[in-house]
């Protein structure tokens, strides 16, 4: 008995026993989320402070004689007068490789029922963005998967493209088929002991969702799962029952765990579902912290929360990690307004936009990518040589075809140059027609692009062109392996593997004619 | 609305300046004249409600800033009170009076209060930290 008292004895001598310091403050106001507190005269701005029952708070208004402080948790154990106390950190959330196959909440905490997340490491929610100095220049693909994505709105490892479009027009598909293909890669090149050969750079991907309904969070869950990959994905949630904070909060932590990667020599893939929730959470933040409003009453730093979080993206040269972090931000337009705050202020921070109409999902014309709106303002510095090769002017030709379509309407009488095009156009939209959560290697869509480049598909039946285009796949994959394997690594058409990509085109055409 | 506000906090600050005596520490004599002089004025009750309110939390800082409040658990001897406001007096450079007030939650030791800071030297304090620790 006397020991263990002993023992408590020494760990408390051993505890510095001077004074210590605190800056505290009471509670003045509490409302949704957000206290007003007197005192607390050393806290500095984003500093993390302590309330009672394990409750944390950020101060976010540094006032005169009160502190506007966010708060996190359930807020409802916590009343006026509640003292409260500055801690002199800052927000950080846990990072690593432990978090992959992990589902957390904005703080980094596990909502999974996974067990305790297994990492050493944190960073803190928010960082600078990396300087002008550390930044290296855009030049490796991050392939999509996606055939109209890869071929005419080309992504780079680094960049930050914006996925917009109304809502049901496919843009979380889109940026969980590129997680999926980053997966599907992964898998290719994966050793049996998890590690990967020397050269290849797998991308880690992340998913944030903000404001998302949960039934929409587990299906995505259930995608990735099903399809095995999970395994390279972190998901960070704040569902639209979550409190405004967590939703503002969520993104900027999700960025911090990508971080990790690009510090550490590894590549990431970041998705922003969507910011445009992020954004009216903000706003409600603001307008409880009676901040000034402006434009839509969003506050006036909307344009630098957005731009601060994806100023994060970037890839950075071997001094400063010799990784990248690549973002995918979504934003939801409402009636296909891109000329809303909140749409143009992103497209103006991103490196281009891939805008997704819905009047072509409509039609049935899905991913809706509206070729003409959309761009990719670095990637094409990213394209490998293949791609560029046999898709070099197809997003003219695209375009030219919507637009010859559209003057078609009006008169019969059409010349016969006129009507190869809009033929050869039409095969082009069906070409690029994908179901969901079915991305392409990029090896096929090069096999592909080239057929259609090359006329091969234009003895047959445009309304079949999606049908045989998977049917050339599944040959060009089951009895030319090696073709793709060799266009895959090669990363260009030469004149050899040319003739055989010919010679293999003419034997499938002959399967199906 | 929140401009309004920003005047009534302005103006109370000013009438929490003028409760001040020359050696920077709240006067009762002041205080009495400031709210006789805003009795006199005649203003919406909700408004004057607003205004005092501000007036008595900027008294209460003021208060806060010149009086040391020391919780002590126990027996605490006559002169440490005098030497803790001796000592924070020079620090801060304005006089500052102390107060004693028994806590027998901190279970030993003493805790000192000036405005937002507080100097925790109790044995709660420790075991606090304690548990943190483990």
């Amino acid at each position: 008995m006397s020991s263990v008292l002993d023992q408590i004895k020494q760990e408390i001598a051993r505890l510095d026993t001077a004074a210590v310091k605190k800056n505290t403050g009471k509670i003045i106001q509490l409302a949704d989320g957000v206290a007003r507190v007197d005192g607390l005269s050393d806290v500095q701005f984003n500093e993390l402070v302590q309330f009672p029952h394990g409750i944390r708070g950020i101060a976010l208004n540094l006032e005169e004689d009160s502190v506007g402080c966010v708060l996190f948790g359930d807020v409802a154990k916590l009343r006026e007068g509640d003292e409260c106390q500055t801690t002199g950190q800052l927000l950080v959330v846990p990072v690593g490789l432990g978090l992959l196959g992990r589902v957390v909440d904005a703080l980094g905490q596990p909502m999974d029922g996974k067990g305790p997340i297994t990492s050493t490491e944190s960073y803190p929610v928010e960082k600078i963005a990396p300087g002008i100095m550390p930044r290296k220049s855009v030049d490796q693909p991050l392939q999509t998967g996606i055939m109209a994505i890869d071929s005419m709105i080309p992504i780079g490892r680094g960049q930050r493209e914006l996925i917009i479009g109304d809502r049901q027009t496919g843009k979380t598909t889109i940026a969980v088929d590129t997680i999926l293909n980053q997966a599907k890669i992964n898998d290719q090149f994966v050793k049996p002991d998890g590690t990967f050969p020397e050269g290849f750079r797998p991308v880690y991907s992340i998913y944030v969702a903000i404001g998302q309904k949960n039934s929409n969070i587990a299906r995505t869950i259930r995608v990735l799962e099903e399809a095995n990959a999970l395994k390279y994905t972190i998901i960070v949630i704040a569902p639209a029952a979550d409190n405004a904070v967590n939703q503002y909060i969520a993104p900027f932590s999700g960025a911090a765990i990508g971080e990790w990667f690009m510090n550490n020599g590894r590549d990431a893939l970041i998705v922003y579902d969507d910011l445009s929730k992020h954004a009216a959470c903000y706003r409600q933040i603001s307008l409880i912290l009676k901040r000034p409003s402006g434009r839509e009453a969003y506050p006036g730093d909307v344009f630098y929360l957005h731009s601060r979080l994806l100023e994060r993206s970037a890839r950075v040269g071997e001094k400063y990690g010799n990784g990248s972090m690549t973002a995918l931000p979504i934003i939801e337009t409402q009636a296909g307004d891109v000329s809303a705050y909140i749409p143009t202020n992103v497209i103006s921070i991103t490196d281009g936009q891939v805008y997704l109409e819905t009047d072509l999902f409509n039609q049935g014309i899905r991913p809706a990518v509206s070729v003409g709106l959309s761009v990719s303002r670095v990637g094409s510095a990213a394209q490998i040589k293949a791609i560029k090769q046999v898709a070099g002017k197809i997003k003219l030709e695209l375009a030219q075809f919507r637009e010859l379509a559209a003057f078609a309407q009006f008169g019969s009488d059409l010349d016969a140059k006129t009507k190869s095009q809009l033929e050869r156009g039409g095969r082009v939209v069906e070409l690029f027609k994908q179901p969901p959560f079915s991305p392409k290697p990029i090896e096929e869509q090069v096999a592909v692009l080239w057929a259609a480049q090359n006329g091969h598909f234009d003895s047959l039946p445009t309304a079949k062109c999606t049908a045989l285009s998977l049917s050339l796949q599944d040959f060009l994959r089951t009895r030319k392996a090696a073709l793709l394997t060799r266009i895959r690594l090669e990363k260009a058409l030469k004149d050899d593997t040319i003739a055989e990509l010919k010679s293999a085109v003419e034997d499938w055409k002959k399967t199906v004619s | 609305m929140a401009k309004e506000d920003q005047k009534l906090r302005q103006q109370a600050q000013r009438l929490a300046s003028l409760s001040l005596d020359s050696t920077g520490q709240v006067s009762p004599a002041r205080v009495s004249a400031v709210l006789s002089s805003l009795a006199a004025r005649t203003v919406a009750p909700l408004k004057q409600r607003a205004l005092l309110k501000q007036y008595e939390a900027a008294v209460k800082r003021e208060l806060g800033r010149s009086q040391v409040i020391i919780e002590h658990s126990g027996p605490i001897a006559d002169d440490t009170a005098a030497i803790i406001a001796a000592s924070f007096s020079t620090k801060t450079g304005r006089v500052i009076s102390a107060v004693t007030k028994p806590n027998d939650s901190l279970l030993a030791g003493i805790r000192v209060i000036l405005g937002d800071h507080v100097y925790d030297a109790s044995a709660k304090a420790r075991l606090d930290r304690l548990a943190a620790a483990s």
